[in-house]
């Protein structure tokens, strides 16, 4: 083979190389924050990749490095494009670069290699440089100290715990102060605990918190306080930390870096700057928490999991005048020192404390509550299964007291109800339209006719009747059918109107002679006497039967009359003895009109002495 | 007689004839009372046979009703009103029930079948309504008086009238003032049950309501704020303080006084329906 045949290969080998090996457009490199490094100090490195494609996302292989970690903190992707066009012939180019952004923080002092980082994209790989740091402690600086208060005595799982976080710097170092950087190992403790903020109201002030997911700012409160003969400047945060699990739990100290500026200068506008910044640390104390499990023993069914003290619960109706079925909301209002935020309800139906399985049905699952002006609300649909359910029932509540280390229980007042019937509704109530009308007759023309449907499950029970007319259990059901009876005429009330107007007529008739008997009594003798011989002599001349008998009758009664009408008696009485003395006499009879005028006359005698 | 006036006559006669129908016809429209209260007792029956809930209780209302309407017909007595609590007692209709029982008692104060269901009709309202207390039947000195219906306490009344009369008229015919001094005892009496008869008796002012979920407000008017949480329920045992214009104020058995809207409840004593 010729010279000239031989390179030919080679380039060809050459360019069949460049073809099938993608990884020599790749290329990373490592990027490394500017030291000095000091321990607990996070230091940011940077990963860039290029030449990749756009899709999938590489990865990065490294290889963990010892006493301290590396935490990949985000990626960023880069795709940048351009096209040009040079003389009607365009050219397209793009450029693809991927950042991969960690964070290492070392624990101890000394030298830690770091990388090589191996980027890798299907077939592609590119690889960096590995770097080596020495990483040297801070001073610990003793114008300042960091305090995480936690109580010392066990606590329980769910039990609210006051924590208290405080920075003490000297007064003198606050103006000097550039930058801190808090870390509380604690709050990065997230599957042990739980943590919820505190509003004192009096924060005045923010302290940044570095943890796993980043910093964060917590809002403090500023106070002066003296210490040691010195003026302090204290940051004081508080938090609530809820224990999750039971055990031991070692909480690594909290530790504060400060940065304080040591050569200053100003700028042109007059702004203070510092050129030149040291660092102080200051670290509290580990600490171990010991959380104790809640005690089984002793536990009530209307026990939820509230943890604190103080609860109450009010519970009140919608509606306190339902029919069989109706829907009752309770609403039910719980108040207490715990965290509400999580309190639920107990399952009130089956227990103790709660509400009869025969007398309610109550929804399934648990109620999701609404917190608002310090206490929390459910709503509780619950419905009335018959007649005799009187009332609702006091329900209970019971929670856990840290602080007695037992269970406490408090119970809602009864709420009063008034239970009907259901209203059946049955097909007839149901307003159809008429061609579903006429289909379902055409659909049971030839089916019997069907029995009444009723319009709950309950109807059809026989219980269901047999408890209606339990209560009326003792009642006087039978009615009276004698229709005499009922109509008011078959008990013969009829004799007591009849004696009442008895003794009433009888009555006043008695007294009617009473008074004329006494008026009677009060009559002169003398008058009586005469008026007892008129009356007796009235009687003669009406019985007279001859002129002789009745002119003698009269003469007689004028005799004892006060008052005699002189002129009309002497006529009567002539005509009288005219007809007794006559020659031919009158045969011993008188006329009747004769004798009507005597009669009349005898009582107008008698009369004139009525007095 | 001309066929004109033969014809006239004719037409004359068939309007008789049709008058006297439609009079008698009219009259065998309108049932008698002894059919309405049998219409009643059979309904009753009826509804007592059923075994669907439902409509068994609506038969027991419909029973109600048709008693009810024997009422506007005849003289009310114990018996029927009782017959009309009983059908409402078991139809769910509380207020109607317990009127019913209360007029029966007013009537007859010793029905005892009316007495027993007004005991039970009382007990199946809710806990918290304040009910009467329930006088025995010979727990004081004068509880054989409350015993007597007020025809036989008029009866009784009429009695002392007679004796008083009689000791009257027997002291003056024979002039014995001793006996017709006694005659005061008996008058007095008198005059106690007639006083008793006019103004006091039993069931004076006292009414049930009778419409389901009665608000009781703390003033006569509609805006006024509830009394109480609870609406009062049909059946619960009032006395009337005052009436206005559409609104009554009542005392409860616990004393308690609250104003409803009048046409909520009705009078024991339908005499004094204003």
């Amino acid at each position: 083979m010729g010279r000239k045949q031989w390179l030919a290969l080679v380039f060809g080998w050459l360019w069949l190389l460049v073809l099938v090996d993608p990884a020599w457009g790749q290329e990373a490199k490592l990027r490394i924050a500017q030291g000095p490094y000091y321990t607990d100090v996070a230091v940011d490195l940077e990963v860039v990749a290029q030449g990749f494609e756009e899709s999938p996302e590489p990865k990065v292989q490294v290889e963990e490095p010892s006493g301290g970690r590396l935490e990949l903190v985000g990626v960023s992707p880069e795709v940048s494009s351009s096209i040009q066009i040079i003389n009607g012939q365009m050219s397209q180019w793009k450029s693809v670069r991927f950042v991969f952004h960690y964070r290492f923080t070392m624990d101890q002092k000394g030298a830690v290699t770091l990388g090589p980082f191996c980027v890798i994209q299907g077939g592609a790989t590119a690889q960096t440089q590995s770097v080596t740091l020495e990483f040297g402690e801070i001073p610990a600086g003793g114008d300042q100290r960091i305090l995480l208060i936690l109580p010392d005595e066990p606590v329980f799982v769910g039990q609210r715990i006051p924590l208290r976080l405080q920075w003490w710097i000297q007064t003198d170092l606050v103006e000097r102060l550039v930058g801190h950087e808090v870390r509380v190992p604690l709050f990065d403790m997230g599957d042990q605990f739980g943590f919820e903020e505190v509003d004192r109201g009096g924060q005045n002030n923010a302290m940044v918190i570095q943890s796993a997911a980043g910093a964060k700012k917590y809002a403090a409160e500023t106070t002066q306080e003296v210490w040691d003969g010195r003026s302090w400047v204290v940051l004081t945060i508080d938090r609530i930390v809820i224990p999750l699990k039971g055990g031991d739990f070692d909480i690594p100290a909290a530790s504060v870096i400060l940065e304080e500026g040591v050569r200053w200068q100003r700028s042109f506008f007059g702004e203070r700057s510092a050129t030149q910044v040291r660092r102080l640390r200051a670290t509290d104390t580990p600490k171990v928490l010991h959380v104790k499990p809640l005690p089984t023993q002793g536990q009530p069914d209307s026990f939820a999991g509230a943890i604190g003290q103080g609860f109450t619960l009010e519970v009140s109706a919608g509606r306190s005048v339902v029919q069989v079925g109706d829907p009752i909301v309770l609403t039910v209002t719980l108040r207490g020192d715990g965290s509400l935020a999580t309190a639920s309800l107990p399952r009130w139906v089956g227990g103790e404390g709660g509400l009869s399985e025969k007398d309610f049905r109550v929804p399934e699952g648990n109620l999701a509550g609404l917190v608002e002006d310090g206490a929390k609300k459910f709503e509780v649909m619950v419905r009335v299964l018959h007649e005799g359910v009187k009332e609702i029932p006091p329900l209970a509540y019971s929670w856990f007291d840290p602080r007695k280390g037992a269970y406490e229980t408090t119970t809602s007042r009864p709420i009063a109800l008034s239970v009907g019937a259901a209203k059946m509704v049955s097909a007839g109530d149901v307003v159809r339209s008429q061609e579903a009308a006429v289909d379902e007759e055409k659909s049971e023309a030839d089916q019997p006719p069907k029995p009444p449907t009723s319009g709950g499950s309950e109807q059809n029970d026989p219980g269901a009747k047999g408890l209606e007319s339990s209560l009326l259990v003792g009642a006087d059901l039978a009615v009276e059918r004698d229709v005499d009876v009922l109509l008011g005429s078959g008990r013969g009330g009829w004799w007591l109107a009849v004696v009442v107007w008895g003794c009433y007529g009888g009555g006043l008739g008695l007294l009617a002679y009473g008074g004329w008997w006494w008026r009677r009594s009060r009559l002169d003798p003398e008058v009586d006497s005469r008026r007892r011989q008129l009356r007796a002599l009235v009687v003669g001349v009406e019985r007279a039967q001859t002129p002789h008998e009745l002119a003698d009758g009269l003469r007689r009664m004028a005799a004892v009359a006060v008052d005699v009408p002189r002129g009309e008696l002497d006529r009567l009485l002539e005509i009288l003895d005219n007809l007794a003395y006559a020659p031919q006499g009158s045969g011993g009879s008188v006329a009747a009109d004769l004798k009507s005028r005597s009669v009349v006359m005898a009582r107008r005698l008698e009369g004139g002495n009525v007095s | 007689m001309t066929v004109n006036g033969r014809s006239s006559t004719r037409r004359r006669l068939w309007v008789l004839v049709w008058v006297i129908a439609g009079i008698v016809l009219a009259q065998r429209s309108e049932a008698t009372p002894r059919e309405r209260v049998q219409e009643a007792l059979e309904s009753y029956a009826q509804a007592q046979g059923m075994v669907d809930p439902s409509a068994r209780k609506e038969g027991f209302r419909q029973s109600a009703r048709l008693f009810e309407g024997v009422l506007d017909a005849v003289r009310p007595n114990a018996d029927l009103l009782a017959n009309l609590g009983a059908a409402a007692l078991q139809g769910g209709d509380m207020g109607q029930a317990i009127l019913a029982f209360r007029r029966a008692l007013l009537l007859e104060p010793g029905h005892e079948r009316s007495r027993t269901n007004l005991h039970y009709a009382r007990g199946l309202l809710p806990s918290w309504v304040s009910r009467p207390a329930e006088v025995g039947g010979w727990d004081g000195f004068f509880s054989w008086w409350r015993m007597l219906s007020p025809a036989q306490q008029g009866t009784t009344g009429a009695i002392f009238f007679l004796l008083m009369a009689g000791s009257i008229a027997w002291g003056v015919r024979f002039a014995i003032p001793l006996v017709r001094n006694l005659a005061v005892i008996p008058g007095v009496i008198w005059l106690l049950i007639l006083a008793q008869g006019l103004w006091g008796g039993e069931g004076q002012d006292h009414g049930v309501i009778i419409q389901e979920e009665t608000m009781a407000r703390a003033a006569d008017s509609i805006n006024a704020p509830a009394s109480f949480i609870h609406p009062l329920p049909a059946g619960t045992e009032v006395r009337v303080m005052e009436q206005r214009e559409g609104w009554t104020r009542i005392i409860l058995a616990n004393d308690r006084n609250t104003w409803i809207r009048s046409s909520a409840l009705a009078w024991v004593r339908a005499d004094e329906v204003k």
